[in-house]
C-alpha cells in the first residue's frame, strides 16, 4: 500500500503555552515515517517541506494559521509521488525537524519564535477589560454577561502577551467596580505603551453579528493599532468586519495610543453562542496579541508605514450595513456615514456610530 | 492500547456529500479489515440535512419556558435548541424530563434529563458548536447511526462506528459495526482524534496494534 499523508496541523490553540519554549509546530502525519524528505528555505519568510514516495489524503489547498509566527500552510501534490508544504512565515525563523515513527508517523517541523520576542520585549500594554462588579454590561439571549466574557479573555490576552515577552497590565483581574479614573491612570500617566479595552458590541438587535474597533483620534497612532487589531480579528477568526471608528469620548484625553475593541455581539445568538467556548475566546486573545505584535513591529522598524497608510492596507467594510444604518437613523441621526472620509488615508473609518450599548 | 488512531484531515463536509462516499474517498487505501473506520456524529448530521439555521425555527412558550434550566454552557440553553429537542422526542417527554431532572438536581443526581427525555437530545449541538460554517446552525444528533455503520461496512469491507466524543474525555459510541470490546475503542478515542478547534478531521482510523 502506497505510503500517505493523512493530516497536517500547527498548533493554534497552544501558542500560549508553546511560547514558553518559544516554538511553534507544524505536524505532518502519515501512514509510514517519511524518511526521504528535505526541508529548504524558500526565503527568510518561507520553509518548504517535499516528502518523496507519498499520496496525499487531505485536499489539497491552504491551511489558515495566523500564531504571530506562521500565516498560512499550503499543502500540494509536487508530483505524482511527491508532497509538498509550504509553509509561509511572517518572519524569520530559526527551523529544525524531527520524526517520530510510529502509527501515525510525525515529522515535526519547530519553529524558533523568538524574533516575536524581540519585538515584544519591554513593550507595556494596558488591557482592560470593561465593566465589572455592579456594571455588568450587556446581557446575551441565554444571559451570558459581557463583563465575564471579556475578564476572561482579558487574562488570556495578558497571558499571551507576556508569553510574546511583552508586559500585560489588567485595569481588573476579577469581577469588581473600577472607577475610570483607575481604569486608565497608568494610561493617563504614559507608564504603558498603549491601551486595549475590550469589549462587547450590543446594537439593541440579534441581527447584526461581527467586531469592531474604536479608538481614540487624538493619538496619531491609535488608528494604526485599530487597523491592526480589527484585521487579526478578520483574518484568523472569520468574523463579519463592522470596522473600525474613532471615539474621543470614551477613553477622553490619553498621551498612548488607544483602542476598543467589540470583540463580538453579544446580542446576536451565534455570537454569544461562540463565546461561551473557551477555544474562541482564547482565539480572540490569540488575534488580539498578533494585532499588537504587528502594531509594535512597526514600531521597531521606524514606522515607516504609518504615516504612510495610517495603518495596514485595510479591506474592512467600515460602512454602516442596512440594519446599523436603521438604527442609526432611529438614534436622530441624519448624516450617514458614506465610509469615503477615511479613504485618502487608507483606513476606512466611520465619523460617528449608532450608540454601542455594550459599552 | 489495541489501537492506534490515525485522523483523516478532509475537506468541509457539506449536506451535499454522501457520508458513504467521503469515507471511501480518504479512508481507502489506509484502513484494512481488522482496523476501525470512526466518523464523528456531527459530520454524519451535517450531511443528513440535520443542520439547521435557528431563523428556520419557531420556538414554542414551552421552549422558551425550559430552555431556562439547562446549564448555559449546555446544548439545550437556546429556545431554538430545545424546540428542537422537543421536535425530536416530543413535548411530554422533555416535559417528563424535565421534572425527573428537577427531582434529581434535588437530591445530587446528574443526567436524569435525557436518561428519561431521550440520549439523542445529548447529541445536540447548539449554535456555535462546530466549526464554521456550521457554527450559525444547530446541529441534530445522526439518524439511524446503526443504518450509516453498516453501509460503510458493506461500502468499504472494514468495520464503522459513529462516535461523540468530547474534550472532557468522554466517549460515546452510537453505533459499530462487527465484534470489538468497547472500551478498547473508547480508549482509543479518548484524546479526541476528531480535533477540538479547527482540525477538521471528522474521520479517524483506528489500527488495530500488533496484528
Amino acid at each position: 500500500m502506497k505510503p500517505k499523508v493523512t493530516n497536517i496541523r500547527a498548533t493554534t490553540i497552544a501558542p500560549v503555552l508553546e511560547d514558553s519554549t518559544l516554538v511553534s509546530r507544524v505536524i505532518i502525519e502519515s501512514t509510514l515515517p517519511p524518511l526521504r524528505h528535505t526541508v529548504r528555505r524558500v526565503n527568510s519568510k518561507g520553509v518548504i517541506v517535499i516528502l518523496s514516495g507519498f499520496g496525499l489524503t487531505p485536499p489539497e489547498g491552504t491551511v489558515p494559521v495566523y500564531d504571530g509566527l506562521i500565516s498560512e500552510i499550503v499543502l500540494t501534490r509536487s508530483g505524482p509521488d511527491e508532497v509538498s508544504v509550504d509553509i509561509h512565515l511572517e518572519h524569520p525563523a530559526e527551523v529544525q525537524t524531527s520524526l517520530e515513527v510510529g502509527m501515525p508517523s510525525r515529522l515535526t517541523v519547530r519553529l524558533d519564535r523568538a524574533y516575536l520576542k524581540g519585538i515584544m520585549t519591554g513593550r507595556v500594554i494596558l488591557v482592560d477589560p470593561g465593566h465589572g462588579g455592579n456594571d455588568p454590561g450587556a446581557s446575551g439571549p441565554t444571559k451570558v454577561l459581557e463583563k465575564n466574557a471579556v475578564l476572561d479573555v482579558g487574562r488570556r490576552l495578558a497571558s499571551a502577551v507576556r508569553a510574546m515577552g511583552g508586559e500585560a497590565v489588567l485595569t481588573r483581574d476579577e469581577d469588581r467596580d473600577v472607577t475610570r479614573g483607575i481604569r486608565f491612570r497608568q494610561a493617563h500617566e504614559g507608564r504603558v505603551d498603549c491601551l486595549v479595552s475590550l469589549h462587547l458590541g450590543a446594537p439593541g438587535t440579534r441581527n447584526i453579528r461581527g467586531t469592531k474597533t474604536l479608538y481614540l483620534p487624538s493619538h496619531p497612532e491609535s488608528p494604526t493599532l485599530a487597523g491592526h487589531i480589527q484585521e487579526a480579528l478578520v483574518q484568523k477568526l472569520k468574523l463579519n468586519d463592522r470596522g473600525v471608528a474613532r471615539d474621543g469620548k470614551y477613553f477622553g484625553d490619553l498621551p498612548v495610543p488607544a483602542i476598543a475593541t467589540e470583540l463580538v455581539c453579544l446580542h446576536n445568538p451565534v455570537d454569544e453562542a461562540l463565546l461561551r467556548s473557551w477555544i474562541f475566546r482564547e482565539r480572540l486573545a490569540q488575534c488580539l496579541s498578533r494585532g499588537l505584535k504587528n502594531f509594535f513591529l512597526l514600531a521597531r522598524n521606524g514606522r515607516k508605514d504609518v504615516h504612510r497608510a495610517n495603518g495596514p492596507h485595510y479591506e474592512g467594510s467600515g460602512y454602516l450595513n442596512d440594519v446599523e444604518t436603521a438604527n442609526y437613523r432611529r438614534s436622530g441621526h441624519r448624516d450617514i456615514p458614506t465610509g469615503d472620509e477615511g479613504a485618502s488615508h487608507g483606513l476606512k473609518e466611520q465619523r460617528d456610530f449608532p450608540k454601542g450599548g455594550g459599552r | 492500547m489495541k489501537y492506534q488512531p490515525i485522523p483523516l484531515r478532509t475537506h468541509i463536509i457539506t449536506d451535499k456529500d454522501d457520508i458513504v462516499k467521503l469515507v471511501r474517498t480518504y479512508a481507502e487505501g489506509i484502513a484494512e479489515p481488522g482496523d476501525v473506520i470512526c466518523v464523528a456524529e456531527s459530520p454524519v448530521a451535517i450531511t443528513q440535512g440535520r443542520a439547521i439555521l435557528p431563523q428556520a425555527v419557531r420556538p414554542s412558550l414551552l421552549a422558551r419556558f425550559l430552555r431556562h434550566f439547562p446549564r448555559k454552557e449546555g446544548s439545550l440553553a437556546t429556545p431554538w435548541a430545545m424546540q428542537l429537542a422537543i421536535q425530536e422526542v416530543g413535548a411530554p417527554r422533555v416535559l417528563l424530563g424535565a421534572v425527573v431532572a428537577g427531582f434529581g438536581k434535588v437530591v445530587g443526581r446528574r443526567g436524569d434529563f435525557y436518561r428519561v427525555a431521550g440520549r439523542v437530545l445529548a447529541l445536540i449541538d447548539d449554535i456555535g458548536g462546530t466549526l464554521p460554517p456550521y457554527d450559525r446552525y444547530v446541529i441534530l444528533g445522526p439518524k439511524d447511526p446503526a443504518r450509516v455503520v453498516d453501509f460503510i461496512r458493506q461500502a468499504i469491507g472494514v468495520d464503522a462506528l459513529i462516535a461523540d466524543v468530547n474534550d472532557l474525555k468522554c466517549v460515546d459510541i452510537l453505533a459499530v459495526t462487527g465484534e470489538h470490546d468497547l472500551e478498547d475503542l473508547k480508549e482509543a478515542l479518548r484524546d479526541n482524534p476528531f480535533g477540538n478547534d479547527d482540525e477538521r478531521t471528522p474521520i479517524v482510523v483506528l489500527k488495530r496494534v500488533g496484528k
